[in-house]
């Protein structure tokens, strides 16, 4: 349950401390939580290696978007306009979690449809910015939209 | 275990599981936070990530056993 970034408090140490014992007292047990851990740790390269291939061309997003943006051109400001309603919608109740939430295919083809939306139209960068590029994140919002807000970190 | 078969066993499990799995496994989220974000009480939470762990280290464990028995 500890994960990066969370402080470590007396209690985790005491609970740290007993699992410790639980585990060389039961070497059974010890084996299985070294199993999930070598688990975990392969799922976690598993994701990395597979975030760190090159898109399909056939999937550059690059291209898409030229191809639609010779059609029609939509402004920034309104993909920026649709990432703030969602957002607020969020805020306002915890929208995806209330009863409204679309179910099943539904739910893939309404998250594509948002998606698409917000970033179909950013012909400036690929789709996913991590977040210690936090500069270039800021770059595409409208200037007077960062000057009000800062971005959750 | 290769990766490949990793992801393809991992995509293999019954959703409720593979979903807590990533959550917890890759992206690092608490079980409170996986709790609060699917809406689920965190026993069950608890419940999904230990039956989806042990389902995938069964299917590893069956793959590698018949090889050992074979070099004895």
């Amino acid at each position: 349950v500890i994960g990066p970034g969370r402080p470590i408090t007396e209690e985790d140490l005491h609970a740290r401390a007993t699992v410790d014992r639980y585990l060389q007292a039961h070497p059974r047990e010890a084996e299985r939580a070294a199993a999930y851990a070598a688990q975990q740790n392969q799922l976690r390269g598993a994701f990395a290696a597979r975030a760190a291939e090159p898109i399909p061309s056939q999937l550059n997003l690059l291209r898409l978007v030229e191809a639609r943006l010779m059609r029609r051109r939509i402004s920034w400001r309104t993909a920026a306009g649709v990432v703030i309603l969602a957002l607020a919608l969020a805020g306002a109740g915890g929208w995806w979690l209330g009863n409204h939430t679309p179910t099943g295919i539904d739910a893939l083809a309404h998250e594509g449809a948002l998606n698409y939306s917000v970033y179909a139209v950013d012909d400036r960068r690929p789709v996913e910015v991590w977040a210690r590029n936090e500069g270039t994140l800021c770059a595409g919002f409208p200037t007077a939209l960062t000057d009000l807000w800062r971005l959750p970190n | 275990v290769h990766l490949h078969e990793l992801l393809r066993e991992l995509n293999n499990l019954p959703e409720e599981q593979r979903e807590v799995i990533v959550l917890i496994a890759v992206a690092e989220f608490s079980y409170t936070e996986v709790a609060r974000v699917l809406g689920i009480p965190i026993g069950t939470v608890m419940s999904r990530i230990s039956r989806g762990r042990e389902r995938l280290r069964r299917i590893f464990e069956e793959s590698v056993r018949p090889c050992l028995r074979r070099v004895k």
